[in-house]
């Protein structure tokens, strides 16, 4: 008897322990957050920020300086959302709603103090592969402009 | 540029005479568009509108008999398909939620012409947007006639002749629009955010 | 006209040039001494800016070249038969604006004009599709009819659904790239 028990403990413990290559893959998106501090007094502009098509227009033409402050990587899954730390010490979070049928993703965005939903609460978006923008925080003299671009396709991963 | 010049390109572009329909096209194209985009609050279907509206003008060149004034006849098509185009629309965002999504863009491009301040283009797309919040908040025939008004500066009697109702009624959607608008608008009305150019 | 204050019918009438100029005259003199009523007729003028400034600047944005473009295609198309087109417009104008003259009619001529009701009025469609004319919008339209059958292709355009701005205020606009597509940009006003 003690000895079934102790299998059936070994083979729960074992199963716990084994990779789940029976359940589906996990498909994480992959994502970009840029924040960039935005001057309107004459400055330099960042090289990779030139070849943003939507910096160049209005309002964002405006702005003689851009200074790209962080590039973050992010990576979204089902129930794990993407944190960037922001420079005025608020957070931005982005999370990942619905997978489109068309390619796209549906993703809600905040942008709050620690433990707060005191300034921008919600967001949603759908997005493409194209980035969309998210301005007007007053930051070190400038305006923060972040952008976020969302993998059009999902990258597909296997825990 | 009177309704006496008017009727001269009419009967040209009614003898098929093309140039003389672009005239007719290009002269109130604008105004028509300023109307219709009054009405209806989007710019696509606006743009819609005012195609539409054209293409029916040539079309029933032959029927117009010079009664009313061009612009007036004009007019009336675009209010008509303007109001059948508000009440598309309603129809189909009663069962179709997502089309409502549009209207959080719709249109809202910033113009694209200046390097202007960004607060001040900002501050202006502001102000455009409680505008337009505040005239979609109207009756539809409330709207038609503050737009009529404001934006082609037709006298009551040219509007009631437009709409086909009496001139009382012109007035008193009229003034009734005007006080919704400014009790909508009050912070922006009276406060020292510069509107004009 | 009240010594007090201008009524509202008047001023607003006075705002247009719809008064007599002797009452136009009357009024302009109160004007001149009641800073409330200035105030009142000041917040019109405001408002006819608002208005027109929003519909020159939106007007602005359209390429109305192309849209002759597009008003001359659909010219060039044969259309309905000239009598039954213009009882159908005529119909469709006056069930929509004034039924009574549609139904007043009697006998023979309601009845005709009920058949062209049936003929001519349409469920909803898309206005460019009326006069087949080819129009930029119709692929996209195209798209939503066939995907219930065929998996949609892969849309270029990010969109915002919905956007809470809390305690702050904010606008939300795109911005138009040179391949047509749009960048939607979500502003936060931080006074």
């Amino acid at each position: 008897m003690l000895s079934r028990i102790a299998a059936l403990a070994f083979f729960i413990a074992a199963f716990g322990a084994l990779p789940a290559s029976g359940q589906d893959v996990t498909r994480d998106v992959k994502g970009e957050v840029l924040v960039v501090l935005a001057k309107e007094a004459e400055g330099p502009v960042d090289a990779k920020l030139k070849s943003i098509d939507a910096l160049q227009k209005p309002p964002f033409n405006s702005f003689k300086t851009m200074e790209l402050l962080a590039t973050h990587e992010v990576t979204l899954g089902e129930a794990t959302p993407a944190t960037v730390q922001l420079p005025n010490g608020r957070s931005l979070q982005i999370k990942l709603v619905e997978r489109m049928a068309d390619g796209r993703h549906k993703v809600s965005v905040s942008i709050n103090r620690p433990d707060k939903q005191d300034y921008l609460p919600l967001l949603t978006v759908i997005a493409s592969g194209e980035p969309f923008f998210v301005a007007g925080q007053k930051h070190a003299g400038g305006t923060l402009v972040i952008g976020v671009k969302i993998a059009g396709k999902s990258a597909k991963s296997s825990k | 540029m009177g309704p006496d010049a008017d009727v001269e390109l009419v009967a040209r572009a009614r003898a098929g005479d093309r140039a003389a329909f672009r005239m007719l096209f290009d002269r109130y194209n604008r105004r028509a568009f300023g109307v219709a985009f009054g009405v209806v609050k989007n710019q696509q279907d606006a743009a819609d509108v005012v195609q539409e509206a054209f293409i029916k003008v040539h079309r029933h060149l032959d029927g117009f008999q010079g009664n009313s004034s061009f612009y007036t006849w004009l007019y009336r098509i675009v209010m008509n398909l303007s109001i059948d185009q508000l009440r598309r629309k309603k129809k189909v965002t009663e069962f179709d939620e997502t089309v409502r999504k549009d209207d959080l863009a719709d249109g809202a491009t910033l113009p694209q012409g200046a390097h202007e301040n960004p607060s001040k283009a900002i501050a202006r797309k502001e102000l455009t947007d409680q505008l337009h919040a505040a005239l979609t908040e109207l009756p539809e025939y409330h709207r038609a006639v503050i737009v009529l008004r404001e934006v082609e500066g037709l006298s009551y009697e040219e509007m009631a002749k437009i709409l086909k109702v009496p001139k009382g009624t012109i007035m008193s959607r009229l003034f009734h629009a005007r006080r919704k608008m400014q009790e909508r608008l009050v912070g922006y009305l009276d406060g020292d955010l510069k509107v004009t150019e | 006209m009240s010594i007090e204050h201008v009524q509202e019918d008047a001023l607003n009438m006075h705002f247009d040039g719809e008064l007599a100029p002797a009452e136009a005259a009357s009024v302009e003199r109160h004007l001149a001494t009641c800073g409330e009523c200035s105030k009142r007729l000041n917040s019109m003028q405001r408002l006819h800016e608002m208005i027109t400034m929003s519909a020159a600047q939106v007007a602005s944005e359209v390429d109305f070249d192309a849209m002759f473009g597009r008003v001359e295609q659909g010219t060039k198309v044969a259309p309905v038969p000239r009598l039954i087109e213009r009882i159908g417009l005529w119909v469709t104008e006056s069930l929509q604006h004034n039924p009574m003259r549609v139904w007043a009619p009697a006998g023979g001529l309601a009845l005709a004009a009920a058949a062209a009701v049936i003929f001519v009025l349409r469920p909803s469609e898309p206005m460019a599709k009326r006069g087949v004319v080819p129009d930029e919008r119709e692929p996209k339209r195209e798209k939503m009819m066939v995907a219930e059958n065929d998996p949609a292709p892969e849309s270029n355009a990010s969109e915002v659904v919905q956007v809470d701005f809390g305690s702050n205020t904010g606008t939300v606009f795109e911005i138009a790239l040179a391949d047509g597509a749009s960048t939607p940009v979500v502003w936060i006003n931080e006074d």
